[in-house]
């Protein structure tokens, strides 16, 4: 599933979401979009098939854009993909304590005892 | 287009940044308000003090006129938050599921080589007979994959048991089969494993790495060494606990996704805190991606502890409290953000999903793994089975759509009815094993909010392990 995850919205690309901007776009109530996914939300790169995540298919690798489109045929290639998220990386590392975690999650602990 | 709240809106505090949370349980989505943006969207009335209790307003309230700033309400729409007018949510996730049951792209499979395991845990659901794959079996199984394949976009394998392992030779021939099977005809293939994680040695990690990447292996542990040595013990009684968490290290250093799975009950509750710091000692946690598992008394075979079983709140409560022990450590919440279900939930509602006996019988539940011929679907080999027509049609009248408490439930997005088995079992009419989303949804969405801010910090992906079910 690929998803949009800009800053402060996150939209997973799930059927529901799907049959929302079908209504939207007045398509009605209930049916699932399909096609390509909105350019807005994708960049168009070329295929790489080394990368380390591309799934195998017909003996080479592809990135796919949207595996849950039930529409996409699955391993023929495409040539977009969500732009990927740039992680801030190494700002903390799991297990490595955080002031507002230990505080929240105390205060749940304290609540749910 | 006039628009009107969704009925399916939670509203939750941040965990970080002390701003606002708007999770929307149809589409999935999750935004982040700051003060002025909360404050508008609550004056407009887009957003109730009703949003995350457990009965959502049916019908949904009226559209009418708001007063919001563009951009505000662009990405309240796109959300799911704010809904056209006349968009029924319901009926949309029913007919999502409708088709998509319809029209399956995934061949579930869920593949015992065994019924039989060396653990002789306290509450196991399963009778362990002496039954092995025989290699007659192992060719009508590939057979059978070929046959079921036909028209999918994916194979998905989960090994099960029994425990798979004492069958390694079993699970590689099969695997190899299956993965060169999904090759030839460009078929996405997943692979995951449920062990008790005893004979994960690294030669064996060494083997499975030679099939292909994991989705998941899945081991489980029963609460602190004392506890889990005298719950999953051996044949002989023996304790498993050193072996199986040594196994496990290993095998994450060796790359294999492990998921450590701990089964909880009301004797080994309370402990929770203390095992995490036990394993965080152990270098287990947190490369492991941990959570809890509820013991239940699913079968005939671990009737006897029905005492010891929590109630779904309880659950609920218990998986709060576990997240948040994770997080007070420094470790993102187990719990993903809740989306919602659009399609089969398990390989019950697939009608691509089949649960593989070593004796070839074909399932449809888990459960079922050690049930002879009347529970079957049918037999690898085409060999007809007395009940097929009726086990088939038992499974196909599991719908969440006819039930009030379900229908009518603000969790129903992200459950579905949830699991059909225990809803047989439990012989509730209005409602199934309800999701701890019903319960607590605003604290959840924090949680999850917490995991993806964690995550996102330390350059984590943010999706959790699944299995086949």
């Amino acid at each position: 599933m690929t998803n949009r995850d800009e800053g402060r919205d996150f939209i997973p690309r799930t059927p529901t979401v799907r049959a929302l901007e079908h209504a939207l776009s007045g398509g009605g109530v209930g049916t699932i979009a399909s096609g390509k996914p909105d350019p807005q939300r994708y960049k168009e790169i070329p295929i790489d098939p080394d990368a380390p995540d591309a799934p195998v298919c017909s003996g080479r690798k592809y990135i796919v854009a949207d595996p849950d489109d039930p529409n996409a045929p699955h391993c023929k290639p495409k040539r977009y993909i969500i732009a990927p998220d740039t992680a801030p990386g190494g700002v903390t590392k799991s297990g490595e304590r955080v002031a507002w975690a230990t505080e929240l999650g105390e205060a749940l602990v304290e609540r749910f005892k | 287009m006039r628009f009107a709240p969704s009925r399916y809106n939670t509203v939750a505090d941040a965990a970080v940044g002390g701003g606002h949370l708007v999770f929307n349980a149809f589409t999935g989505a999750l935004l982040e308000l700051d003060d002025a943006e909360f404050g508008a969207a609550r004056s407009a009335a887009v957003l109730g003090a009703q949003d995350g209790g457990r009965e959502p307003q049916f019908p949904a309230p009226l559209a009418t006129e708001r007063d919001l700033p563009d951009q505000l309400e662009q990405r309240l729409v796109q959300a799911g938050v704010l809904v056209p007018e006349g968009f029924d949510e319901r009926a949309a996730l029913f007919d999502i599921r409708r088709r998509s049951l319809a029209a399956p792209d995934t061949l579930l499979l869920t593949i015992a080589p065994t019924i039989q395991c060396n653990f002789r845990c306290t509450y196991c659901f399963e009778t362990h007979r002496q039954e092995v794959m025989s290699p007659a079996i192992e060719r009508d199984l590939m057979r059978f994959i070929v046959d079921q394949s036909a028209g999918a976009r994916a194979i998905t394998t989960t090994w099960f048991g029994g425990e798979p392992l004492l069958q390694p030779e079993v699970l590689e021939r099969v695997q190899r089969f299956t993965n060169a099977w999904g090759e030839s005809r460009a078929l996405r293939v997943a692979r995951g494993i449920v062990t008790n994680g005893y004979f994960l040695s690294p030669n064996i990690v060494a083997r499975l790495q030679a099939l292909g990447e994991w989705d998941m292996v899945q081991v489980t542990l029963d609460g602190l060494p004392d506890v889990h040595n005298r719950r999953r013990v051996l044949h002989g009684g023996q304790g498993t606990w050193h072996r199986i968490v040594s196994n496990s290290r290993e095998a994450l250093a060796a790359g294999l996704p492990v998921n450590l799975r701990i089964n909880v009950d009301r004797r080994n509750a309370a402990s929770l805190g203390d095992l995490l710091d036990v394993l965080i000692d152990a270098d287990v946690v947190p490369q492991a991606h941990v959570s809890l598992g509820f013991v239940v008394d699913s079968t005939g075979a671990c009737a006897h502890v029905v005492d010891d079983v929590l109630s779904d709140e309880e659950r609920a409560r218990l998986s709060i409290r576990f997240d948040a022990e994770l997080l007070r450590r420094g470790i993102a919440p187990s719990a993903a953000l809740p989306g919602p279900i659009c399609g089969a939930i398990c390989s019950v509602e697939s009608s691509l999903g089949y649960v593989i006996a070593p004796s070839g019988l074909i399932f449809k539940c888990w459960n079922q793994i050690d049930r002879d011929a009347s529970q079957a679907i049918g037999h690898v080999s085409g060999t007809p089975v007395p009940n097929a027509v009726g086990e088939r049609a038992r499974w196909t009248r599991y719908d969440p759509s006819g039930r009030r408490g379900c229908s009518n439930c603000s969790a129903l997005p992200t459950c579905m009815g949830g699991c059909p088995w225990e809803y047989e079992r439990l012989g509730r009419v209005d409602r199934g094993e309800c999701d701890p989303f019903r319960f607590f949804s605003r604290e959840l969405v924090t949680l999850a909010h917490a995991g993806r801010v964690m995550r996102r910090q330390s350059g984590e992906s943010d999706s959790a392990p699944r299995l086949a079910r």
